[in-house]
Order: C-alpha cells, then structure tokens, then sequence
C-alpha cells in the first residue's frame, strides 16, 4: 500500500515472476554445474588425450556461454526488475538487509563473466595448465555466486535469528542455507549432465561420442540420490509450521509434491536409456525430454519452495500483498485511508465498486490473474455472489494459510467482493431471498370441554427438523422426524393413559409421498447402509402409522417419520400438519383427535459460497452443482474422494467419518463431531456477523420460506443469539468441548475467532452439540418471567435428561413441550404460514393460542376448579 | 493530491549514505562508459559497416563482450540506487512497468543480435539487418532507462497513475527528457568513437594505414559528438527548473564546481581528440563521464528536495559484511586481472 500496483491484471504478478524465475533458475544452475563439468570433461581430453573430447568441451563453452552468459545473466536481471514492479516493499527490504550479499554476488558474477570470456576465447590457444585454471576459477565463481544468493534467497523462507536480530549473517547462514546449498549444488550437477547431452550426442566421432554421453549419464545418475538426500535434508531443517504446510497444508503444493520425485526417477531413468549406443534421431527428443523433465525438477522445486512461504514474501515479516503484518488488524482497520496509492479513501454507495477495484490491485491482484494461467480469480468466484466472496475474503488466512487475512474495514470488504462480482465475473449482486409465502388454512379440530373424555397433546420435538436434500452427493440431514404425545384422561385428578390405546398419526393430504421430491430413497443402500421402502424410514415408519409408548419416557413416540417440506402439488409447506389421534383399543371408539405440525425444511444458503442457487423455487433446497461444489472443497482441502463417489452413484452420509450425537454416531472418535466441525469450519468465514450468519444455514431468514423462529421469544425480539450465543461463541462451545477431548483439529479452528458474549475463550462453557443445549431455566429463574435483557447463553444442561424436550413438569406425568409447544414454536406461535399453525391444540382446547392451563384454563384437564397452582412447577399462575 | 503524501516510506541501510552514494557514483560511471562504448559501438559500426578499413569487424568481436562487461556494471549502481532511492526507482518502475521489464528482454535480443552479427562477419557474411537492429534495440534501452531515472525524481508527475495504472506511464512531459536523453546517446556516438581511435591507436603509431584510418575514423565521431554535445549539455541545463539551474550557476559552490570541472574535463578531451591524442582523450572522458555521473547526481537530490534525502535514511550499520564485499572485490579483481594476462599472453600480445 505504501507502492501503487502494477494494474496489469490479465496474468497477474505471480506468473510473470514464476516464469522468469523458473526459466532463470534453470539456467543458472546450468551455469554453475556446466562450470565444473566443463573443467572436469577437459581435464577427461587432456588425459586421454582425446583432440575429439577438447573438441566437444570447446563447443559445448560456446554453448554454455550464449544460454548462460547472455540469457542466463540478463534473466537474473530480468527477476530483479521483475520482483521490483511486483513487489518494491519486498524487493527493498531485501535490497537494504543484503546490500553487501548482492554486492558480493556481483564481484563473483563479474568474475565469471570474465572466466568464461577468457576460457572461451582461449579454448586451444592457451596452455592447457592456465586453461584449467580459468575453468576452475569460473566454477568457483559461479558456485560463489550461488552460495551467496542461496543465503538471501533462503531468509525469505526460513528467516531464522534475522527475524529478530537482522543480523546480515544470521540472514545469509539462515537455517536452510547449507541444506539448500547443497541441494542446489546437486542440482546443478544434475543440469549439467542434461544439458550436456545437448552437444555430446552430436560429436562427429562415435568413440569420443559414447565416452561424452556416458560421462553427462553418469552426471545425471549420480547427481539424483545425492539430490533426494539433500531434498530431505532440506525439508528436515523448515520450522514444523512451514513442514506441515507445506506436506498437508496446501492443496496447490501437494501435486508439485507428488510430481518432484516422480519427475526425477523419470530422469534417471531417461538418462539411463542415453548411455544405450541409439541412433541421433532416437536421442535427441530423449536429450530433449530429458530437458524438459530438468526444468520440471527445478520447477517444481522452486514452486514449492515460494508457495511454502506463503502468506508471505518475507516469512514472517511481509505478506505476499507486500503489507507487513501487525500494522493492521485484519478486518477491522480500514485500509484506504492508509493506502498512499489509493485514490478513494473511504467507501461510498457511489464509488463502491471503484473502491473495491482498488483493494483488488492492493491486495488480490499481486497474486491472482484475471482469466490468466496462474491463480484466476474468476476461477475461484465466479460460480459465487458478492455474499460468498466476502465470506471468503473474510476467512483468509484463518484456517488455510496460503492467503494472508485480509486487512480493511469490514465495508471496504464489501466493496471488495462488490466489485469482484459485478465487475470482474459480471453478476448481478446478491439480493436477499425473498419467499412468497401464502397463508395456509388450518382447520382445529372440535373439543368439548363438557363432554371430552380425554385430551391428546402431540408435538413435534424438534422446534423444526432439517433435511439435506443433496441425496446424491451427501446426507447429514436425512428425513425422519419424531412425533411425541401424552393422552390425558380428564378427571378431578387427571392420569396419563398409557394402556389400551392406540395413538396414529397421519400425513396430511399432498404429503404422503416425499419419495418423489428427494432421492434419499434412491440412495439409501450407499448413505445409511439400508434400502427402507419407499416413503419409509429404515425403521420402517411410514408417512402415517402408529406411535409406540415408550416405558422409559412414558411418552408415546414414532420416531424417523420421513416427512418432506415439498407437497405433491409442487408448492413447498415446511409445516405440514399431521393428525393425531387416540383410540381406545378395545372398542375402536376415537378417545381424542388432534393436529400438530412436524415441521420440516431444507433452506441451507450452502449455494452462497459453493455455488449454483436454491433448489426449489429458488428459496429451498440444496441444487447439485452447490452440493457438487462441496464435495469438491472438501475433496480439496481433507483429502477426501467425495466427489469421485458420488459420481460412482455411492454418496456418503457425514457422519459416516463425524460423529454426531444427534444419530448417536460415533463413526470416528477422533475426527470432530459434526456440529464442531461444521460451525467451527464455517465461523471462519462468517465471523463478525449477527444473527443473519445463523441464517444462511438455518432455516430462520426473516425473508425466507420457513421462518422457523416463529415462538414467543421470536414475537418478542429474542433472537438465536441470547439463548446459544453468536456465532463464534456458539462454535467456540463445541469446538472447547472437542479440544477438550483432545481433537487438536479444534485447536486450528478456534484460532482465530475471539467470542462476543464473554470477554475470552477461556470463559466459554464447553458442550456437547445436542446433549447440552441452553436450559430455559436460566432466564426463567423459577419459572418467572426473566428480566429484560436475560440472556441464557454460556449455561448448558447438563446432558441429554435436561432437556427442554425431555423434561417433565414436578409431577412426573406431562413433558415441558407437551404444554408449552416445541422449541422455537413455543405458545403463542405466530408461523408465517398461518397464525395459529403450530397452536392448533391450545386454540382446540382453550379457544386461545397460549400455553396449555394457562389463563387459570386449569379444566383443559381438571374436571374441577383448581386452587394453588404450583401443582406442576411454580409460578404456574401469573397474577 | 499532494505528491508529497505519494512519497515511499524510508527504510533502514547498513551503512552511512555516502558510502553507497561513492559507490553508486563510481559504479555508475563505469557502467556508462562501458554502455557507451556498446551503443555507440554498434551505431558506428553500422554506419561505416562496407567502408574501407571499416572498424567494423574488430567491433563486432568486441561488442558481445563489452555488453556483458555493460550489463554487469550495471548491477552495482542499480543495487545502490535501490538503496539510496529505492523507493523512488521501484515506483517509477511500477509506473511505467511494461517498459522498464521489457528493458532485459530488449537488452537479451541485442546481445544476441550482436553475436549473430559476429558470427556472421566471422563467415564472412554482413549481416547489416542484425547490426542495425541491435542498435535500435539498445537506444531502446537508453530510451527507457532515461525515462524511468526521470520519472523516478518527479513525484509530482507520479499521480498519473489514478488514470494510467497499467504501467505505460513515461517521462515524456519532462522538458528535460529529451535533451537528457539526447545527451547520453551522443555521449555513447563520442565514447563509441573514442574507443575506436583508442584500440587502432598502437597500430596507428606503427603506421599501418587500417589502423590510421580507424582511428581517424574514430576521433572524427568523437570530435564532432562532442561538439554537438556541448549544445545538448546546454539545452539540458536550460530545461532544468530554474531553481535546479541556478545551483549550477553560481548559486551554490559544489554545484557549480562540479559543473565548471565537468566543462574543463570535456574541454580537455576535445581539444586532445582535435589533436588526435586518443589516451589522453579518454582520460580526460573517463573524468568527465564521473563529473557528468556526478552532477547528475546533484540535478536528482535537488529535484527531490522537497520530498527526500538519502540522509534521511535510518542507519543501521554492520561494517563486517561491506568489508567482506571489498575483499571480495579486491579478490575478484585480482584474478581478473590475471585471467586476461593469461588470455593476453596467450594470444602472443605482450
């Protein structure tokens, strides 16, 4: 920011550098080996006293003299002009810290230059004694003058006592300057043999030839183990973060990881095949390829050693924007202000997306191309809106490290993924989802407080259940959702009945077919391991059936009903009402009949930053190129052949590796659970958020088509955020709770997120995702109306009997939901879909939506008038 | 926008500022004397290319050579410009990008246009196209590196940029550019010429007609570059801002010493090239190259003034390193020096 940018963005700076570079490298570690194989090979003339083998040495000089003198030296210029434009703040610091180094350098370099000259012009008019010495003198020169830049180039990655010393020794003799030494002296012993084959297969006579190509053979050969030794030597000494990001932590590096020894055994192996006596025409594409295969070596070398510094251009000291970390902290400083070479200082709602251009060339455009060869931008955000680029912006450098944090306001952010989206890959911007949501009749069913014999509670006990309906590439959500009721006979002490009835359920009309809205069934074998029946769950519960008293719970139950948000008339209905009913065994007389909702969604924004849209309608549903682009990061960055299998036809269920306590996996216990490493992964990206971060994933958009936070608390503006904190404080939770069990995975996660509901991450009160939730008692302290502002964060019940579904009121006989409704629809609901929606059974029974008994309705139950009222928990009646 | 609040943040050095500016000074002198031998070299040759007694060949031998010797010297003071103006290089270098890289790849082509042309003369083929081009080629180079030393001292023009971001931006608005530029090409014409009147001269001493001819061949381009640069020296320090100017004219006494030594230096070198005293001659070049570097030097401190001084520079100085380079240098020297008087010897010279 303290430079102006080299606005050229179709290649972007990196590939400018990464050519120049590499082809130079190339070249010069022919200039330094050539040396001594050139000394070595005339020494092999003169004492076989071979005029063939001088003959060939003194060609292959002039040779060695136009790449390496001409190219050579003036693409070693080139990279210092080149690394100049790309990165002055860079260059300079290097330039000021190694002044003496480069000057160094230089005399070595004259010196060679000077050798060379002389043992070319020389070549066979100077005694052979004085000719030797020259070309001992060019090799020393030009291993002198690797020796040094070695030393500069090597402080870039691993600094070592400079960092903190700026010492110009400590820099020059870093950690990795003798293994890199030496590595690159074998390298450059390597190059030579390769290059060497370049003249030696054309030397007129056959004899000097085969002595020539067998002497650039064994050059080749005997230079590679040293090479992989050196290699391992050099990767030994990297400080442990640089190792494990370079050998796990870079998806980009791994394939130039995987190449390098591969390409070198190719080598050895091509140059084996030249010491075979074969015709010119066989040997020269081999000579060729052998070239090409060098120059994947140095390659692939040199790109992993520059992408292992990354973020940064000086480790530690510079990012690869040229902004030097902590004078600014990320995402929060505003950048403009402090760029000298920005013309807008502050973002506006005119000069938006100009502002955003800017911060692109400050600190995009050093390393991304604009449908260039190296690091396309479009590539990587096309496929997403300006939401999901700032997301990504936002999550840089927090858990993958190949990217530095970016640093600016949160607007200037904005702006940023404003203008990468509609100026860079020309969409429209992100505008919020917007469902058209009509009101559903709901029909109450009768009830006669005179005459009912019984009263029928059912409730649904999850305040929403949510589906993936990416079946063919993944589940983690499949459909199955728990239907509970109690059956109250009525009398002056009313009695839970749990004998002689039987309590159904039924789907309502239009739902009793989910089968033909998502493919969970047609996946079912590869995702769970089981081929349940169509419109089945593999517990074989069906979209209407009977719900089984459970002795331990004294509730009766139907678990795994596999109800779908999507009618068969095409419209989407997240709450369909289901109807419950009681019969009395023995006589089939209908005791009780009631309604209650199971509700159900699938409004995951994954498509925000994996790409595609909405399934259905364009408000629900997970569409397969988002699905697809999940696999795909996934397979990216665990390691993982998600995507491959899916394409087999045989997706995974998540907690197929997570655990997850909502199905009692445990699948790998060492892998984080799924709640931990969904909100833990994902809070990085999403951090500095309200309660809209909750939204993307949740199905409690205010704009969107379930609306799910629709209870009490909703009505009264108590949002997710009071009960299970943000988000970074809602993952800190499960991540302590994992780290705690010792995942260190929970460690990289939690790194970077500080929480917002407490001062710090030690204050966090770990917990177990779905066993611990917040207890309700926190706010509601004795049952009483909870102050203003109380908020219930940070206090989990202790494990699963806690629950709010779980619990019972003081006598034991009714759950907490059987009266209060389900969580997030707690009396009095107001569901978007229909006012009275999720109340049906406080307005059939009170004529009222509130909570069961309440208003002193007592006789929903009781047959006579109560007095008291602490019967079932105090503070039962409100004055 | 204030070109001031453009101005590059200052860095820390390792030693004093004098010490690089003596060498970037020194270097620099070198690295033009040899880049003007090269450029000079080549638009001589091609003119007279086909003459009798042509310096022709013996230039095209030399050339190649004398542009590696260029190139290397001209990493030096590029290292202690980096150093002293860093800053300032780097963003006119951003600023004018597409050029200044263009600037090896241009310098690569007619380094190897050279040798083309070598090797052809050496078959005894002219090839004139190769000779010519390079020459185009290497003005190229001066053209641009004049443009981006010049950018380098003119902040003021640096806000081009918010309109121009693509690094295509030149020094072009400069009234100084082009009698600047004009005063280095000519320079190379006269240094160009010298050179060869200098290489014929011991040849010329023993008579032989070739020799004699080259060299007055040679003292001519000298003579007459110099007089035509005396008038472009001239147009150069009118086109100076008048501040700048003055310190040259009496205004401040460094200055306007530098510039009245640098007069008698060039005065000297024509009058011995008028009397065809080529050694003396380049004595007199070789100081008045070093003056010119030097009030070069001045004209860029006092251009700069408003925004910086090298003496702003934080020092933090670690001597050990600067006195492993001079030995180094020393070293190098050393056995360069005797490299080629094993390469003279060989060749039955001495």
């Amino acid at each position: 920011m303290d430079y102006p940018v080299w606005q050229i963005a179709a290649t972007g700076g990196g590939f400018w550098i990464a050519l120049i570079a590499t082809v130079h490298v190339f070249v010069a570690h022919f200039a330094v080996g050539g040396g001594l194989f050139l000394v070595l090979t005339e020494a092999k003339g003169h004492r076989e006293n071979s005029p063939a083998i001088l003959n060939y040495v003194k060609s292959h000089t002039a040779f060695f003299l136009l790449l390496t003198m001409v190219f050579g030296g003036l693409s070693g210029v080139a990279i210092w002009f080149t690394i100049a434009v790309l990165s002055p703040g860079g260059t300079l610091t290097l330039v000021n810290a190694f002044v003496w180094g480069w000057a160094m350098e230089w005399t070595f370099f004259l010196g060679e230059i000077v050798a060379l000259l002389v043992y070319h012009y020389s070549f066979g008019k100077m005694a052979a004694r004085d000719h030797m010495r020259v070309g001992w003198l060019y090799f020393l020169f030009a291993w002198l003058s690797l020796f040094t830049i070695n030393g500069i180039i090597g402080v870039m990655l691993t600094p070592g006592a400079w960092a903190t010393t700026n010492d110009f020794w400590d820099g020059m003799f870093n950690p990795s300057f003798w293994p890199s030494l030496v590595f690159r002296s074998f390298l450059a012993f390597l190059l030579a043999g390769l290059f060497g084959f370049v003249t030696a297969i054309r030397v007129k006579d056959a004899a000097a030839r085969e002595r020539v190509v067998r002497t650039c053979v064994a050059w080749a050969v005997v230079s590679l183990p040293f090479l992989a030794l050196s290699g391992w030597w050099y990767l030994s000494v990297l400080p442990q973060a640089t190792l494990d990001f370079i050998l796990r932590g870079s998806a980009e590096i791994t394939p130039y990881l995987k190449a390098l020894p591969v390409i070198a055994v190719a080598v050895g192996v091509l140059a084996l095949l030249m010491a075979v006596r074969l015709p010119l025409a066989v040997r020269t594409p081999v000579a060729a390829l052998l070239l090409v295969l060098g120059f994947g070596v140095v390659g692939a070398f040199e790109y992993i050693r520059e992408a292992g510094r990354r973020p940064f251009i000086i480790q530690e000291r510079m990012w690869s924007t040229g902004i030097v970390p902590g004078k600014a902290e990320p995402l929060a400083d505003p950048f403009l202000p402090r760029a000298a070479w920005a013309k807008n200082k502050e973002v506006t709602a005119e000069n938006r997306l100009d502002a955003g251009r800017e911060i692109y060339a400050f600190q995009c455009l050093p390393c991304h191309s604009l449908s260039g060869p190296m690091k396309d931008i479009r590539k990587y955000t096309r496929h997403i809106g300006n939401e999901g680029v700032a997301s990504y912006i936002t999550g840089q450098g927090r858990i993958f490290k190949q990217m530095p944090p970016f640093v600016g306001s949160p607007e200037e952010r904005d702006a940023l993924a404003a203008y990468i989206t509609a100026t860079v890959n020309g969409r429209p911007l992100d505008k919020p989802v917007v469902a058209d949501i009509k009101t559903l009749p709901v029909d109450i069913p009768a009830f006669d407080p005179n005459t009912a014999s019984h009263l029928l509670l059912s409730w649904c006990t999850l305040g929403l259940k949510c589906i993936t309906d990416a079946d063919g590439f993944f589940t983690f959500l499949p459909p199955g959702s728990a239907l509970g009721a109690v059956l109250v006979r009525r009398d002056v002490l009313p009695e839970v009945v749990s004998d002689g009835v039987e309590i159904t359920y039924a789907a309502p009309e239009g739902f009793t077919h989910p089968s033909r809205h998502v493919e969970f069934w047609k996946y079912a074998p590869s995702l769970i391991g089981k081929a349940p029946k169509p419109d089945q769950s593999a517990g074989g519960k069906g979209m209407d059936g009977t719900l089984a008293f459970n002795e331990k719970s004294r509730i009766f139950e139907a678990a795994g009903i596999p109800v779908v948000p999507f009618a068969d008339d095409g419209t989407i209905n997240p709450y369909p009402l289901f109807t419950v009913t009681a019969t009395d065994k023995a006589t089939g007389k209908v005791l009780a009949e009631t309604r209650t909702v199971l509700p159900v969604s699938t409004e995951m924004s994954c498509w925000k930053c994996h790409g595609g849209t909405f399934r259905i309608d364009g408000v629900m549903g997970i569409a397969n190129p988002t699905a697809a682009g999940i696999l795909a990061v996934h397979d990216k960055r665990s390691g993982t052949d998600l995507a491959a299998r899916a394409a087999a036809g045989k997706p995974v269920s998540c907690q197929s590796c997570h655990p997850d306590a909502l199905f009692d996996a445990t699948a790998d216990p060492k892998r984080l659970n799924l709640s931990a490493a969904m909100h833990g992964f994902h809070v990085n990206y999403l951090t500095g958020k309200g309660e809209e971060a909750c939204a993307n994933c949740h199905p409690d958009s205010h704009t969107g088509a379930t609306r799910c936070l629709r209870d009490n608390h909703a009505s009264k503006g108590i949002g997710c955020a009071s009960c299970h904190g943000f988000l970074e404080d809602h993952a800190l939770t499960l991540l302590r709770a994992e780290l705690d069990a010792g995942k260190e995975r929970a460690a990289i996660f939690m790194q970077n997120i500080t929480p917002r509901s407490v001062p710090k991450t030690a204050d966090i009160n770990a917990r177990q995702a779905w066993i611990q939730e917040p207890d309700c008692l926190t706010c509601h302290k004795d049952f009483a109306t909870p102050e203003r502002g109380a908020r219930a964060f940070n206090v989990w019940v202790k494990d699963r009997s806690g629950l709010y579904r779980s619990r019972k009121e003081d006598t034991g006989n009714v759950p907490c939901i059987a009266c209060h409704g389900a969580p997030h629809a707690t009396y009095v609901a107001n569901n978007v879909y229909g006012k009275n929606r999720d109340n049906v059974q406080p307005v059939q029974y009170m004529g009222f939506a509130g909570v069961i008994g309440s208003r002193n309705r007592c006789d929903v139950c009781h047959t006579v008038e109560m007095e008291g009222g602490e019967m079932h928990h105090p503070n039962m009646v409100k004055p | 926008m204030d070109p001031a609040s453009l101005a590059p943040p200052l860095v820390t050095i390792p030693a004093p500022w004098g010490i690089f500016e003596a060498l970037l000074l020194v270097t620099f002198t070198a690295h033009l004397l040899f880049m003007n031998v090269v450029l000079g070299g080549a638009v001589i040759a091609f003119f007279s290319n086909g003459r009798r007694h042509s310096p022709t060949y013996g230039l095209s031998k030399t050339l190649p050579t004398t542009l590696a010797l260029t190139v290397n010297l001209g990493v030096p003071p590029l290292l202690f410009l980096s150093v002293l103006f860093g800053g300032y290089l780097y963003v006119a270098s951003v600023l004018s990008a597409i050029y200044w890289l263009a600037v090896a790849a241009i310098a690569m082509a007619a380094y190897y246009l050279l040798y083309i042309f070598n090797y052809g003369m050496k078959k005894g083929v002219s090839r004139t196209p190769a000779l010519a081009l390079a020459a185009v080629l290497l003005l190229c180079v001066s053209f641009i590196m004049s443009n981006i030393m010049g950018l380098l001292q003119r902040p003021e023009a640096w806000t081009a940029y918010f309109d121009t971001p693509g690094g295509v931006i030149l020094n072009l608005a400069d009234p100084t550019f082009f009698p600047r530029w004009l005063h280095f090409v000519t320079a190379s014409l006269a240094v160009g010429g010298l050179f060869i009147a200098l290489v014929n001269a011991k040849a010329a001493a023993r008579h032989e007609a070739a020799a004699k001819s080259k060299m007055a061949l040679g003292l001519s381009w000298f003579n007459r570059a110099t007089m035509v640069q005396i008038a472009l020296g001239l147009w150069f320090l009118l086109a100076l801002p008048t501040d700048v100017m003055l310190l040259f004219m009496g205004k401040s006494g460094l200055h306007t010493t530098v510039f009245l030594a640098g007069l008698t230096a060039v005065a000297a070198a024509l009058a011995f090239g008028l009397r065809g005293q080529p050694m003396r001659a380049a004595l007199s070049v070789v100081a008045t190259v070093g003056l010119m570097v030097g009030m070069r030097d001045l004209v860029r401190t006092a251009y700069l003034a408003p925004y910086f001084h090298p003496e702003k520079l934080i020092v933090a100085p670690q001597y050990g390193p600067l006195a492993v380079f001079l030995v180094c240098l020393a070293v190098v020297a050393g056995l360069a020096w005797y490299m080629v008087s094993l390469y003279v010897r060989a060749k039955g010279r001495v």
